[in-house]
């Protein structure tokens, strides 16, 4: 994999809830992050207003996931509105997963 | 015919790409109406959304998309209704001694949207027009005026049963609201408390704890 999937105490605790097969689906789409975050066919937008630096990819119909990729918020200076706390010891190459939900 | 005495609207969610482009009209409409003294209640939205649909379908803008019917007490859509109940219970607008007014969250809203109003200025115009033309008038004003001074075909809208669909003029449109989809996703997070909070709570989690790493499943 490319990139290094991160993941917040609210996604882990969010994903753990999740019924296997859901949990499966979204873990496929969480392969297909670690591999390309910018997105090409996965349906990946990005937030606006106080999210701003956070993208969006559907899994499925319903789903959503939230995240960001290092190396766009430290290039595109959102890294000031995000202050993650860990992000001395993160790579540049990685994803942290932020929030997941239901459409 | 409607069933104008009971009108049960029940909340719903999600909320479609029409809903999420009224719903930002409406927000602006509140908000300027708030530098008047009085008060303003659903009813007298309601009629002030009718005129500025009525307004922006005349100037061929695709804006306001709701669907109306004549009552007793002017103009009526259940979709308002069940906007601002949706918007109530997120906590986008309040109600008070002032009548219906956005909350600091319903304001931050409109400030992050400001991009968005900027380059829909032509539909924002509207209501712009409209609040200052009618947004003193009371309830009531608005109610006969807009019963006298407008007509289905031969027909003024006084004549009109209760209850009968009123059709907005058609003219083809030049001008609609866009709203990208990436901001259309961010305004249905903004409107969903639920959502609003759950992914504040995980931004606030990434600032105070690091992350742990994600483990593909086999």
């Amino acid at each position: 994999m490319k990139y290094e999937i991160y993941q917040t105490e609210e996604f882990e605790k969010k994903l753990k809830s999740l019924d296997k097969s859901v949990r499966e689906q979204i873990d496929k789409k969480i392969k297909f992050l670690a591999n390309n975050p910018y997105g090409g066919a996965g349906n990946v937008g990005h937030l606006k207003g106080e999210f701003k630096g956070l993208r969006r990819i559907r899994v499925g119909r319903s789903w959503r996931i939230i995240f960001a990729i290092c190396e766009e918020c430290r290039k595109l200076g959102y890294k000031d509105l995000r202050k993650c706390v860990d992000c001395e010891n993160i790579s540049d190459k990685s994803v942290k997963l932020f929030d997941i939900w239901k459409k | 015919m409607k069933d104008t005495k009971t009108l049960q609207v029940p909340p719903r969610l999600p909320l479609e790409k029409k809903d999420l482009e009224n719903a930002l009209q409406l927000l602006y409409l509140i908000h300027k109406l708030e530098k008047f003294k009085g008060y303003t209640g659903v009813t007298k939205i309601q009629k002030l959304c009718f005129l500025i649909e009525f307004e922006q379908k005349i100037r061929g803008i695709d804006g306001f998309s709701f669907n109306w019917f004549r009552w007793e007490f002017g103009p009526m859509s259940k979709e308002i209704y069940n906007l601002l109940k949706i918007l109530k219970e997120n906590e986008i607008v309040t109600q008070g001694y002032r009548g219906i007014i956005l909350t600091q969250k319903g304001i931050k809203l409109l400030e992050d949207f400001k991009p968005i109003i900027e380059e829909n200025n032509e539909v924002f115009k509207i209501i712009d027009w409209v609040v200052k033309e009618f947004g003193r008038k009371s309830a009531n004003f608005l109610k006969n005026y807009i019963y006298t001074s407008f007509s289905i075909g031969d027909i003024r809208l006084k004549d009109v049963d209760q209850g009968v669909d009123l059709i907005m003029p058609k003219k083809e449109e030049k001008i609609r609201i866009t709203i990208p989809d990436d901001w259309l996703e961010t305004l249905e997070i903004y409107l969903d408390r639920e959502l609003y909070e759950s992914l504040s709570r995980a931004i606030e989690s990434a600032r105070t704890k690091p992350s742990l790493k994600y483990e593909v499943l086999e």
